[in-house]
């Protein structure tokens, strides 16, 4: 995708969600964070994760839409649903195994992560890869691995 | 920079403000403000922030070579825009274009002090400034949460932030929650040898049985710092916010509100030394 792999390591996300402020500022989804957030079993322990769609090679969200509303670009990155066609059976909120689509009441719509396609698709980073502090988001270029 | 020495790593997020839009990150507060950069008594770096901002700050920066034995540790000088972004962050000291960054600091056992061993410094213990004993038994720490910063008064006024975490909620362990018949959102009234306060209860495993910790960012009524004390430490003269002597009990309900409580009272008369 965009010649970069993206890195997810849950046992370095310190729960600070500046992933999910930078998310917000996205231009493709201004004011809505798309990433799905939770600190796991918060009685017991302070382990938080924050994921990102993972842009299945067959997404489930895609494949359970009644309105063919969900589709997978060319570059690989599986978008929010075509707002014209959407419309809002949350099977894809259901279906997905990592909980990423989520629907937007007011526009009865189900927006979702798209890998900020308008800086990816020109070689930026996505927004919550820059602002990660402990990088537990990092897009991996060539024999970038080092400190993960 | 919240830098602490195992995450010294210099990297860069100035590519996170959309194409178009300038991010306010304090140094471009006007178009018109000078900044100096200062590095020893005799160097003053003066800057004029609209030339191209970062760029130029952190130009000169590094520029700042050795003018002392202080910056050898914070050397930047072999940091630049163009390496950060190749190498993901670089790890200072990293003293020249060549130089790898120091991911690890006095590998080589080789530390600033006069004869380059690393000392250790004992410091003796004495008791807090307000003890715990059978009227006040649990320790009563302050601190902060990741989403407001200090007195919040930057933070609280971000409306996403203040979402995250809108009140703050005393962090009690399950143990010390049972004895109380405390649940997880509960009221809990602390109370300290000054004043009390009404919050929320988190009941988390993650604070000690003994120990009940309040986020301080909230003013009026709801300020944490209504419970702690005064006492001073003796060289450095920083205050003992981490440390009181508090008990707390289940609450009904909030604190009245201001306007019902009256003025809030002055330190002395609520018993503060």
């Amino acid at each position: 995708m965009f010649g970069y792999e993206f890195y997810v390591d849950p046992s370095r996300c310190i729960g600070c969600r500046s992933c999910l402020q930078a998310c917000e500022e996205c231009e493709t989804h201004r004011g809505k964070s798309m990433i799905n957030f939770d600190f796991i079993e918060r009685r017991e322990s302070i382990r938080s994760a924050a994921y990102v769609c993972w842009h299945c090679d067959e997404p489930t969200c895609a494949q359970v839409c009644p309105a063919d509303a969900i589709k997978k670009g060319e570059d690989g990155i599986v978008h929010s649903s075509l707002k014209p066609r959407c419309i809002a059976c949350n099977n894809c909120v259901l279906a997905c195994p990592f909980g990423i689509p989520k629907m937007m009441e007011p526009e009865q719509q189900m927006m979702k992560c798209d890998m900020c396609y308008d800086r990816t698709s020109v070689g930026k980073r996505p927004m919550c890869a820059t602002v990660c502090p402990s990088q537990q988001k990092c897009p991996l270029g060539s024999g970038d691995q080092g400190d993960l | 920079m919240p830098n602490g020495d195992s995450t010294k790593n210099t990297s860069r997020g100035d590519d996170s403000g959309g194409q178009k839009k300038k991010r306010n990150t304090g140094w471009e507060t006007s178009s018109n403000t000078w900044h100096v950069y200062r590095s020893g008594p005799s160097q003053n770096y003066w800057t004029k922030s609209w030339m191209s901002g970062g760029t130029i700050i952190f130009t000169k920066f590094t520029s700042l070579k050795r003018p002392g034995a202080c910056r050898q540790l914070a050397d930047y000088y072999g940091i630049t825009y163009e390496r950060v972004d190749q190498e993901l962050g670089i790890f200072w000291p990293c003293p020249s274009l060549d130089h790898p960054g120091t991911p690890r600091l006095f590998t080589d056992r080789m530390f600033y002090t006069h004869d380059r061993k690393a000392h250790f410094n004992v410091t003796e213990w004495r008791p807090s400034g307000d003890p715990v004993d059978e009227g006040y038994p649990l320790f009563l720490t302050t601190g902060r949460v990741v989403s407001q910063y200090l007195s919040g008064t930057q933070t609280r006024r971000i409306g996403a932030l203040v979402d995250q975490i809108p009140e703050p909620l005393a962090e009690i362990h399950p143990r010390l929650a049972e004895r109380h018949e405390i649940k997880d959102g509960d009221w809990v009234r602390v109370t300290t040898r000054r004043d009390e306060l009404t919050v929320r209860a988190q009941v988390v495993k993650t604070i000690r049985p003994d120990t009940v910790f309040i986020p301080y960012h909230w003013p009026g009524i709801s300020s944490a710092n209504r419970l702690t004390h005064r006492t001073l430490d003796p060289r450095s003269k920083i205050p003992e916010f981490k440390v009181s002597a508090c008990r707390i009990r289940r609450a009904e309900g909030p604190d009245p509100s201001p306007d019902d409580r009256g003025p809030l009272k002055s330190y002395e008369s609520r018993g503060g030394a």
